[in-house]
This record gives structure tokens, sequence and C-alpha cells, in this order.
């Protein structure tokens, strides 16, 4: 019986990723639907979004949280967890 | 190097003690337990020195545990059965696309329901299309050669694949024969230390098994290549094999084939005493040979091919059933011979399931209807153990 002849990789044939942190160069957002949008007028900087965050993706500064959008996936659980209203929901491209 | 009498899962556990195995992740199952604490008890004597001897809850952790292990590169053992062996079967695939040739003694046992103990492939042979390398023993020494083997197998560049060693449960597991057991210096020279390329070391921080798009057609045809490749690996081993022991196994194993005209084709230790009536039927001038399947995955598919192609008809004895469709290996021996100018009259046989015995004048009543078959000039697909209720 002929068989097809595919050419062997060797370890480049196995599903490894070589590059460590290789993931940040990566927008891992593109599927986002909705994004969290603040507003520093009503934030009073308690952190509870910066803990809430499943995927790391809000950084923390001095002026409140910074939301990574590289990374921010848009399940708005920060929008849920903010007791003042300083997180609000908004529809990607819209 | 000793002669000594042990059981098939003491020689499986031999093989996990001369191989160096730094991980032994485990879960106890009937048939297999034995091997486990046989294992367990040299652990607790010191006399697995460097081997991380560890208990876990379920045979999914297990298998989970050695794809870890296999993944920052330790050399892994295990064993398991049955219901256990199915309770892997997801970790299974994982193992494999990730490459990591961790050895696992299976032990064949039935599947529920309803409950049975004793052993028929159908365990081993539902893992078939899980990619690893699936290599079938006859008798326990062939168990303790075959997990020396799988390792280098396994651990070669060219495969980098798991592999399982298959032993039937009790007739095999539990049952004494006297084997050669190497010495730990003859296995050295047979299989150095594993040192892998790929995986996770404290200088190589790498992310084993990521999701990926396009790319999936591609790693799953280099794990189909891997195990091709696995097919030349075999053969080259054997060399060294019997320059250090003295033994030499071949893809297929053929019993009195030269002018057979009848061969039946079986699989473990029902082999034995299908070559016991073989040769009583040879006094009697019937040409019967036999093929014994050791390597089921990666098929040998020119080497059965070879081996049958003389063979006016052929019985291929399952001791398995795909319900709805008949034994296991008799479709795959179909296809194998398919493509052959003068294609032999197969018939299917499924026998012995749930450790039903294979007796000696059951082999013959086998070759006497492949007879008629061949009389007849039509195959038949036939249930053969049977029995009134």
């Amino acid at each position: 019986m002929r068989e097809e002849a595919i050419p062997y990789k060797g370890i480049e044939g196995i599903p490894i990723i070589r590059e460590p942190g290789s993931a940040a160069k990566v927008n891992r957002g593109s599927w986002r639907l909705v994004r969290p949008v603040h507003h520093s007028e009503k934030c009073t900087k308690c952190k509870i979004c910066y803990t809430y965050c499943p995927d790391a993706a809000i950084n923390w500064t001095p002026d409140g949280p910074e939301i990574n959008l590289t990374s921010c996936k848009g399940c708005m659980i920060c929008v849920e967890e903010c007791p003042t209203g300083a997180l609000t929901e908004e529809k990607e491209g819209a | 190097m000793k002669q000594t009498l042990v059981t098939g899962n003491e020689a499986a556990a031999w093989g996990a003690r001369l191989v160096r195995a730094k991980y032994i992740p485990n879960f106890p199952i009937t048939p297999q337990t034995e091997c486990i604490e046989t294992l367990a008890r040299w652990s607790a004597d010191g006399e697995l020195p460097g081997t991380y001897f560890d208990r876990m809850e379920s045979e999914h952790s297990v298998m989970s545990a050695a794809v870890g292990a296999a993944a920052v590169g330790s050399r892994v053992f295990t064993a398991t059965s049955s219901q256990g062996l199915l309770l892997m079967h997801e970790v299974l695939y994982i193992a494999a696309g990730m490459r990591l040739p961790i050895v696992m003694a299976t032990i064949s046992r039935g599947l529920s329901a309803p409950v049975t103990l004793w052993s028929d492939h159908n365990d081993f042979l539902d893992q078939r299309d899980s990619g690893w390398l699936m290599f079938h023993a006859e008798n326990n020494q062939e168990v303790l050669d075959m997990v020396l083997q799988a390792y280098r197998i396994a651990e070669d560049p060219r495969v980098l694949l798991p592999a399982m060693v298959n032993m039937d449960g009790y007739v095999l597991s539990f049952t004494d024969e006297p084997i050669i057991i190497p010495s730990p210096e003859q296995v050295e020279e047979f299989l150095p230390e594993y040192d892998p390329a790929h995986t996770i070391a404290k200088n190589r921080p790498v992310t084993v098994g990521p999701p990926v798009l396009d790319e999936y057609s591609i790693f799953r045809a280099q794990n189909h290549v891997a195990s091709r490749n696995a097919l030349t690996v075999i053969e080259e081993v054997q060399d060294d094999f019997e320059k250090i022991f003295g033994r030499r196994y071949h893809l297929v194993d053929e019993f009195m084939l030269e002018d057979a005209e009848l061969v039946l084709v079986t699989q473990g230790s029902m082999s034995t005493t299908a070559k016991a009536a073989i040769l009583e039927m040879r006094d009697e001038g019937i040409k019967v040979g036999l093929l014994r399947l050791r390597i089921i995955r990666p098929w040998p598919n020119e080497a059965v091919a070879r081996a049958l192609k003389d063979a006016k008809a052929i019985a291929v004895v399952d001791r398995n059933v795909a319900p709805g469709k008949g034994g296991i290996m008799f479709p795959e021996i179909i296809e194998t011979l398919f493509n052959l100018n003068k294609r032999p009259i197969v018939s299917g046989f499924v026998v012995g399931l749930g450790g039903n015995p294979q007796t000696e004048s059951k082999v013959k009543e086998i070759t006497n209807k492949l007879m008629d078959d061949l009389a007849a000039g039509r195959p038949r697909m036939e249930w053969n153990d049977l029995e009134e209720i």
C-alpha cells in the first residue's frame, strides 16, 4: 500500500511554546463583545475591581484602575462588583 | 541475571524497577493490584532509591500526575486494568498529544456491566486510537522484556510517544512462570537515563500542549508519523536487546506459517494454548499455523500482510467484541489483506470474553470450522463461546 510521506519534524512537531511570556505579545481581548469603562469622578479607589478581575487585566495606578484591553475578555465582573458605579459596560464597536 | 518464578504482575514491577522509573503514580484495581503491591513493598523496604511511589485517589489522577511528571522529564511507570483504564482514557490522548514517553502495564480485564474480574481485551483495545504505542505480551518473560523495550522505543527522539504493555489478567497476572530477570547493569547498558529535549526544566520554561488554531492537524499528523516511525525503531532495538539479553522479538510472532494453508490470528496468552493445539493438529497432517499480533499500534501492516499472503483461509480469533460490528481485529486483518493479488478467506471468531477459557479443543473446533469455510468458499463471523445457560 502506498502511504503519503509526511516529514517528521522532531521536537518542532510537538505542541509546545518555547518562549516564556509570549502571550503578552498577543491581543487576548480581540473577541471581547463589551468593555468596562472607568469614570474617575465616581471612583473611591477601593480596589475591589482590581481584586475581582479573574484575568489580572486591571492594573492599579495612583489614579485608580487602568483596564488592560489586550487582556480584558469583557466578563464585566468588575462592573458587577463596583460599589459606586465607577465602572460601566459599553458595547465594543458601538 | 537470575532465573526465577514470577507472576505477570511481578514481571511488570521488575520492569519498572530495572528501568529506574523516577515516578510511579498508582491506584489499585483487580487484577493489576499485585503489580502495585510489589512496587509498594520494594518502595517501603528502600529498594527503589530515587523513585517517588505516589498513591493517588483515582486512575484519572494517576494519568494526570504521570503527564505532569513526564512533562518535567521524569521516567514514569504506572499500571492499571479495565475500568481504571477507561477512567484514564481522556488523559491518554493528552499524554500522546504532548508526546510524553510514559510506559504503562495494562492487565486486561473485561468491562462492566455485568462485572467480571476475568480477562478479555476490550479494555486494552478501547485505547486503540489514543496515539499510544500498544504492545501485547504472550507470557511473563515478554511482559518484562516489553517494559524494558517500551521505554527504549518510547523515548527514542523519532518516536516520543507513551506505550502500553498489555498482559491478560489472571492467566498471566497471577500465574507464576520461570523468567530470566536481567541485572541492573544489563538494563542500564540497554536503556540509559532519559534526557528529553522538549520538556519543562528550570532553565527551560515551556508551555506544553497549549490551545492551537489551524496547526491542530499538523500536530495530529506528527503523532501519526511518530507512531509509524516506531515500527522502524522496534526492529532496530532488537539487535541491542539480543546482544545484551539473548532474546529477540519481531513485529509479528509467526508460528509454523511456512507451509500453512490455515492460519489462526490470535493475541496474548491464548496464543500459547493455540500453539500447543497446532502442534497436535500438525501430527494429524493438518497444515495449520498461527500469527500472533504482538504490536497493535503502530499497526505492522507489511509484516502482517507478508506473514499471511500464502494462507488459503484465516481465522481471526478476537478475545473482544465491538457490539454491532464483531471482533475488533477482524476488520483490521481484512483491511490489511484487501489489496493482495490473491485474497484468502477470512473468518472471524469472538471467543473467551470475561475469561471464558480458551482450551485446545476450542482451538481445534475453530480450525475445523475454518476448513469447512475453505471448502465452502465462504467466510463466517461467529460467537464461539456461547454455552446453554
